[in-house]
C-alpha cells in the first residue's frame, strides 16, 4: 500500500528553499563587497589624483616623480582589471558598476589630462595610449589583451585609458570626439593619432620604441638573472 | 543570475538538493528502525522458513564455485535450504564445474539451452515449493549470516521481498575501488528508499521473495535485460511492499576497468529508462506513492538533466578554447610566459551555483559518512572517497548520455 505524505515534501521543500536562498544571499553580499572594493580603489585614485592636480596647479613645483607616482597606474590598472572581470561574470549591466565604469572613466581622463599638462615640465613622462572599445567587437577583445600585455611589461613607461565608447559619459564622447574616433572599432590614439582598427604589438612598439627597449632590457634582465 | 543557462542549472541544482535532502529527511525520521539491529538468534534453526536459492549461470566457470560455497557456508539450517543452479546453456566450462557439486543433497543443477536470465529464473521458480525464494547472480557472493538476517525482515507481514546490503567484491583496481564507494551509498540509499516503499529494483544477488509475490505478479520478463527491475516495479503496481536488510551483506563482482563499467551502466540505465517507460503510468500517479511521485520522476529528469550539464560544459569547454585562441592570436606565445600566480579573494567565483554544487557535494559526503556506519563492513577509504568525487561525475554522464540514446532510437541491449 503506497503513503503519500506530502508534509515530508514540504519540509524538504522548504530546507532546498533554504539553502538556495542563502547561497543567493551569501552570492550578493559577496558582490557587494566586491562593489565596496572597487569604491574603495576608485576613492582612493581620486584623492591621489586631486593631490597631484591642487600641486600641479597651486605651487607648480610638484615633482615629477610626485605627479606620475607608479601607485596612480597600478591603482588605475587594477581597477580596470577589476572592472573587465565584473563584467566577463555577467555583472557588467549592474546599476553599482555602470556606475563605476563611469566614474573609472573620469578619473581616467583627469589622469590624462593632468600627464598631457605636465608634458612641458616632465619630458620623460609616462607615454600614453587612449583606448576606445565597444561592445560584441571581437577585435577590441584582442587588442584589450595586446594592451593589457603591454600595460603589464612597461609599467612604468605606458599608461593605457580604455573607454566604452557606448558608455552614456558626455567627457568620453567629447573625448572620442576631439579625437575622431569611428568605425571600425577598436580605436586607439597615440601621441594625438587615431588609428582605426587592430594594431598588433609590433605596430605599436613601431610607433612607441620606448617600449621595445623596456621589453628588451625587462628580457635581459631575467636571462642575467638565470 | 544572469542568463537562462544559468537559471536551468540552478533549477538542475535545486531538484539535485530537493532529492538529497528529501532523502537525509526521509533518513533522520526513521534512523532509529534503519540502525535497528535484528538478532539472527531470536529464531530457532525450527523456526526457520524453508528457502529456495536460484543461480542462473551463463558461462560463470570462474565465479561460480565461489558463488555456491557462499551458499553452503550460509549460517541457515541446510536442511530448510534448497539450490538450484541453472546452466542457460553456458558454452564455457560452467557445467563441469557444477557437476562436482552434484553430490551435495539440496543442490539441484537444471540444464537448458540459452534463453536469457529470466528464463533460467523461471524454469527454477516453476519447480519451486518453498515459502520463500530467491536468486543470487552467479558472480556475487552471500555473508554467511545474509540470508537468517534477510529471513528476519519477513517478521513484518506486509514485507514481500527483502533486498539485501551490496558490497563490491575486493576491489582492486582503481575503478572497482570507485564503485566500493558508490556501493556504500547505494546501499544507503536502498535503506531510506525502503522506508519510502520507492524501491524500484530487486538486485539479482539475493534477493528474497515470498513465493507468493511470483503467483500474484507473475514470473520474470525479459525486460531490457533488467528482469529484476521490472519485477520490483510491477510489485510496487501491486502495492507490494520491498525492504532492505542493510546489515545482510553480499559481495559482487565488479567490473575492473572502464569498457566494461561503461557496458554494464548502460544496460541498467538503458533498462531503468525502457523500464520506466512501459511503466509510465505510475509516473506522477498519487496511488504509487514516493516512487510514482518522487523516485522515478527524479531518476528520469536527472538522466535528461546529465545532457545539459555535458552540453554546458563543453560550452565552457568552447569557450574557454575560443579566449586561449583570442590570447594566442593577440600577443603570440607571450601568452605562455610564466608569472606567479597571485591570491585575490576578488577574483573568487562566488555564484549562487557554486555554493549550491558546494551543498549538494556535503550531502554526498554525509552520504558516504552514513552509508560507512551502516555497512558492517568494507567501510570505504579517504583515499577511495577522493576518486569517487573527482572522477565519477565525468564518467557517468557517458552511460547516461549513451543509454538516452539507446532508448531514443530503440537499440537492443545485449548483456555483455
Amino acid at each position: 500500500m503506497h503513503i503519500f505524505d506530502w508534509k515530508r515534501y514540504i519540509i524538504t521543500f522548504i530546507f532546498t528553499a533554504a539553502i538556495v536562498v542563502t547561497a543567493l544571499l551569501i552570492s550578493s553580499w559577496i558582490n557587494s563587497q566586491r562593489v565596496d572594493e572597487l569604491r574603495n580603489i576608485q576613492d582612493s585614485i581620486s584623492v591621489n589624483l586631486l593631490s597631484s592636480d591642487v600641486q600641479f596647479n597651486l605651487l607648480r613645483d610638484a615633482s615629477c616623480s610626485d605627479l606620475f607616482n607608479s601607485s596612480i597606474g597600478q591603482e588605475l590598472g587594477s581597477l580596470s582589471d577589476k572592472l573587465s572581470y565584473m563584467e566577463s561574470i555577467g555583472r557588467g549591466n549592474d546599476t553599482d558598476v555602470v556606475t563605476l565604469k563611469k566614474y573609472y572613466s573620469l578619473l581616467e581622463i583627469r589622469d590624462y589630462l593632468l600627464s598631457n599638462s605636465a608634458a612641458s615640465k616632465c619630458p620623460s613622462r609616462p607615454v600614453t595610449i587612449l583606448y576606445f572599445y565597444k561592445a560584441n567587437c571581437p577585435d577590441c577583445d584582442r587588442q584589450g589583451q595586446i594592451l593589457t600585455y603591454l600595460r603589464q611589461h612597461n609599467p612604468d613607461v605606458l599608461r593605457v585609458y580604455s573607454f566604452d565608447h557606448d558608455l552614456d559619459v558626455s567627457a568620453v564622447r567629447t573625448l572620442a570626439n576631439i579625437h575622431k574616433i569611428a568605425e571600425p572599432f577598436p580605436n586607439i590614439v597615440i601621441g594625438g593619432k587615431t588609428l582605426s582598427g587592430l594594431q598588433s604589438i609590433e605596430s605599436i612598439e613601431k610607433i612607441l620604441p620606448i617600449l621595445t627597449a623596456t621589453s628588451t632590457a625587462t628580457s635581459s634582465k631575467i636571462i642575467r638573472n638565470q | 543570475m544572469n542568463s537562462w543557462r544559468d537559471i536551468l542549472t540552478l533549477a538542475i541544482l535545486f531538484v539535485s538538493l530537493y532529492y538529497e535532502i528529501f532523502l537525509l529527511v526521509t533518513y533522520i525520521e526513521r534512523r532509529k528502525k534503519i540502525h535497528g539491529v535484528f538478532s539472527v538468534k531470536t529464531r530457532t534453526g525450527d523456526d526457520l522458513p524453508r528457502v529456495t536459492v536460484i543461480v542462473p549461470c551463463f558461462n560463470e566457470e570462474h565465479t561460480v564455485s565461489k558463488t555456491l560455497d557462499s551458499l553452503l557456508a550460509l549460517e541457515y539450517p541446510q536442511t530448510k535450504l534448497k539450490i538450484v543452479v541453472v546452466n542457460d546453456g553456458s558454452t564455457d566450462n560452467t557445467l563441469k564445474v557444477l557437476e562436482s557439486y552434484r553430490n551435495y543433497p539440496h543442490i539441484e543443477i537444471l540444464n537448458k539451452e540459452n534463453g536469457g536470465k529470466h528464463t533460467a529464473l523461471n524454469l527454477a521458480l516453476q519447480q519451486s515449493n518453498t515459502e520463500f525464494v530467491g536468486c543470487l547472480d552467479a558472480d556475487s557472493y552471500a555473508r554467511p549470516d545474509s540470508l537468517a538476517r534477510i529471513i528476519m525482515k519477513f517478521d513484518r507481514p506486509e514485507v514481500m521481498a527483502v533486498v539485501p546490503s551490496l558490497q563490491v567484491f575486493e576491489p582492486k583496481t582503481l575503478i572497482q575501488k570507485i564503485q566500493k564507494v558508490e556501493y556504500v551509498i547505494g546501499a544507503f540509499m536502498r535503506a531510506i528508499l525502503a522506508e519510502m516503499n520507492a524501491l524500484y529494483v530487486t538486485p539479482g544477488p539475493f534477493s528474497i521473495f515470498r513465493r507468493e509475490v511470483f503467483e500474484i505478479v507473475g514470473y520474470y520478463r525479459k525486460a531490457h535485460n533488467t528482469e529484476d527491475m521490472e519485477m520490483a516495479m510491477r510489485m510496487q503496481v501491486n502495492g507490494m511492499h520491498i525492504a532492505s536488510a542493510h546489515d545482510a551483506v553480499v559481495y559482487t563482482s565488479s567490473p575492473r576497468g572502464v569498457k566494461t563499467l561503461y557496458k554494464q551502466r548502460v544496460r541498467w540505465t538503458s533498462g531503468f529508462l525502457n523500464n520506466a517507460r512501459d511503466y509510465k503510468h505510475m509516473l506522477f500517479n498519487l496511488k504509487y506513492g514516493n516512487i510514482g511521485m518522487f523516485v522515478m520522476p527524479f531518476m528520469i529528469v536527472s538522466s535528461i538533466c546529465v545532457l545539459f550539464v555535458i552540453t554546458s560544459i563543453g560550452y565552457d569547454l568552447i569557450t574557454m578554447v575560443q579566449a586561449w585562441y583570442l590570447r594566442y592570436s593577440s600577443i603570440g606565445l607571450n601568452m605562455f610566459e610564466w608569472s606567479w600566480p597571485s591570491f585575490n579573494w576578488f577574483y573568487i567565483q562566488t555564484t549562487p551555483l557554486l555554493f549550491c554544487g558546494i551543498a549538494a557535494m556535503s550531502i554526498v559526503l554525509i552520504f558516504i559518512i552514513l552509508g560507512s556506519r551502516i555497512s558492517t563492513d568494507n567501510k570505504p577509504k579517504v583515499l577511495e572517497i577522493v576518486p569517487y568525487v573527482c572522477l565519477y561525475s565525468f564518467i557517468a554522464p557517458l552511460w547516461v548520455i549513451k543509454s538516452l540514446y539507446n532508448v531514443a532510437l530503440q537499440k537492443k541491449m545485449s548483456w555483455r
